[in-house]
């Protein structure tokens, strides 16, 4: 594999080539289609490289109609099929459309809301909080949502309807899905979704998962950009914020193995030849791709309503700590994007509009200014992105810039990721001392268990500051706030 | 040489690489293991059986499809499973295509809080750098899961 060549700071480019790969048994030749992109500064690319990120994003270089590049973004790493942390643009009807573009975990994402409280009334209160939290939203392995058994009929308007169906059903305020990508809802058909991902979905809805999924309570720690920070409702350093971070569970991890299952039918079908299983694909005009997107949908929808739930429990929850209605509490939401979720969206590509199929594979939509996907609210300072650090370490809230437009079909990075693999960190870190060494720093962490503290130990992520500097350098957003942890909730 | 495994290092999921000494024993390795990761250890009663039967176009895919059933059953039942019964596997061929079948019962039990500790919850199978091979009469396999 050769390397890739710096161009220019924070800009590396790995020229279009063959790749001649043994397939089944037989020795067949890939082109690719277009080169490879990797936002990264001479660090992150060092760490990039240590694993098979590039290798991947070669392989998606030769997806049929991808335009101007496979891209890795700074926080890539590799995945499965498809790199995480990168994204591929396709032409709507005769490029692709892959479920590994997209991942298992369909929708996964974060929101953020804002609280009227500082740092001198939550902390006091945080393992109050914490505990209460923690007692509200359902997580840990084998977590089932609270809500008891939903109807077919119910998870049918579920899938439809998205976040409305939370709304609806009393979870949250009315104005809550006009801060989520697509207002909290996707196109969808729940009849090409397969009973077994309802199954899966029933008992799931209102829970948090595991692994690196989280609930989190931050502090403002610096704000770079005040008017962006006040339209956003961030008004000085100490006051509090509440994350949440978790997808489609086991209903979008279904969706997705089904497809990929179906698709490879498909490929057979239409004598596609693959260099990884894992990427298979149709083209968009195909029955079998319209079918995958109204399936996406509904697991969109169904992490749009699972992470809807969940911030209503937050609301509660700090409701009751801090003895006030929740109505008067003025918890915000300010906005949800998701990280793992093919859009078809207008680009401009040689000074021509046209419609793509943006993959976004462990990467956020960044909107810039202007951009008519982008709230009333947010209309002059760019789309909020939320990039989500690792346990103990900063998050940023940023806003999407002009320049995403031109060199990442609108998007940016969507966290730290791995360096270190789960079992490398369980070597590495004891959980007890990890969390210890947080609660040092004014961090609390409430796990279910301690080995998930140390698999998710700092150290573990590449360095947060480092990743979204690059996107911020490169003019892709625009740093508004920086947010430390003060207290972590992990399933 | 008995059945066994080892983790790999890899970025973000778990890799393993199982070994047997049978086709059987490999899937029944590999089944173990998987396990493993959603719960990590505690004594799990053999009270319930699921029979299972799945069939595929090859041994990868028999492989990817048969253990995505643990995860809906875990999912669906929270079904511990403690042991693993293969009646059946074999790779059926004759009229247009291989057919690859395997007929199997888990036995096992619901999750219990109490007793089993949990450990991180297994997304998907994938198909990532999976490899399956025969070397001196041992079975080997590759597979990553998306935890």
């Amino acid at each position: 594999m050769k390397d890739p060549i710096k161009i220019q700071d924070n800009i590396y480019e790995l020229p279009r080539g063959k790749k001649i790969l043994r397939v089944g048994g037989e020795v067949q030749t890939f082109e690719m289609e277009v080169p490879v992109r990797i936002y990264a500064n001479d660090e992150l690319i060092k760490k990039i490289k240590q694993d098979k990120t590039i290798d991947q994003l070669t392989n998606i270089a030769t997806l049929p109609g991808i335009k101007k590049y496979a891209i890795g973004l700074s926080d890539s790493h590799q995945g499965y099929g498809f790199n995480i942390g990168g994204v591929a643009a396709t032409e709507r009807e005769e490029g692709a459309i892959s479920p590994g573009g997209v991942g298992y975990d369909i929708n996964c994402g974060v929101r953020l809301l804002k609280t009227d409280l500082g740092t001198k009334e939550v902390v006091p209160q945080i393992k109050i909080l914490l505990e209460r939290l923690f007692q509200n939203v359902p997580s840990g392995v084998g977590s089932s949502g609270k809500i008891g058994n939903i109807t077919p009929q119910s998870m049918d308007e579920l899938l439809e309807v998205g976040v409305n169906w939370a709304i609806e059903n009393g979870y949250g305020f009315d104005e809550d899905n006009l801060y989520c990508e697509e207002n909290g809802r996707l196109d969808a058909d729940p009849d090409n979704v397969s009973s077994k991902a309802k199954g899966r979905g029933k008992s799931q809805i209102g829970s948090l998962g595991s692994g690196n999924h989280f609930l989190e309570i931050q502090k403002v720690a610096e704000i770079f950009d005040e008017d962006a920070a006040k339209v956003m409702g961030i008004n000085q350093v100490d006051q509090v914020t509440v994350m949440i971070h978790t997808g489609s569970r086991g209903f979008g991890h279904q969706v997705c193995t089904d497809y990929l299952r179906k698709m490879e039918r498909a490929v057979r079908k239409y004598n596609i030849q693959l260099p990884d299983r894992e990427l298979v694909y149709v083209k968009g005009k195909t029955p079998e791709a319209k079918e995958y997107l109204s399936a996406m949908g509904c697991a969109a929808n169904f992490a749009w309503c699972n992470r809807q739930m969940i911030m209503h429990w937050v609301r509660q929850s700090f409701s009751n700590v801090f003895k006030q209605p929740v109505e008067e509490m003025n918890m915000n939401l300010i906005y949800d994007v998701c990280h793992n979720i093919l859009k078809q969206e207008e680009h401009e590509i040689d000074g021509k509009k046209m419609m793509l199929n943006v993959h976004r594979k462990g990467a956020t939509r960044a909107f810039p200014p202007g951009h008519p996907k982008i709230p009333k609210k947010y209309k002059e300072i760019g789309q909020p992105v939320l990039i989500p650090g690792s346990m103990g370490t900063a998050s940023y809230l940023c806003v999407g810039q002009p320049k995403a437009m031109e060199l990442t079909f609108g998007s940016t990075a969507h966290g730290a990721g791995r360096h270190m693999s789960r079992r490398a960190a369980t070597r590495n870190y004891w959980g007890k001392k990890v969390q210890e060494t947080l609660e040092k720093q004014g961090i609390y962490v409430k796990a279910q268990r301690d080995k998930i503290i140390a698999e998710e130990a700092p150290g573990a992520y590449k360095p947060i500051d480092q990743v979204v500097q690059v996107s911020h350098d490169l003019g892709i957003i625009k740093k508004v706030v920086k947010l430390l942890p003060i207290g972590v909730t992990k399933g | 040489m008995p059945s066994g495994h080892e983790f790999l290092e890899h970025t973000a999921d778990v890799q393993v690489h199982v070994w047997g000494h049978s086709m059987e024993a490999l899937f029944k390795e590999t089944g173990m293991v998987l396990m493993s990761i959603i719960v990590e250890s505690g004594e799990v009663r053999l009270e319930k059986q699921i029979d299972i039967t799945v069939e595929a176009e090859d041994w990868e895919s028999l492989i990817f499809d048969w253990l995505t059933e643990f995860l809906y059953y875990f999912d669906t039942e929270l079904f511990v499973v403690g042991d693993i019964d293969i009646h059946e596997l074999e790779d059926r061929e004759g009229g247009e295509e291989d057919r690859f079948i395997i007929k199997s019962s888990l036995k096992g039990e619901r999750y219990d809080k109490e007793r089993h500790v949990p450990g991180t919850e297994v997304k998907a199978i994938t198909y990532s750098y999976m490899k399956i091979w025969q070397k001196e009469n041992q079975f080997h396999m590759k597979i990553v899961f998306d935890i």
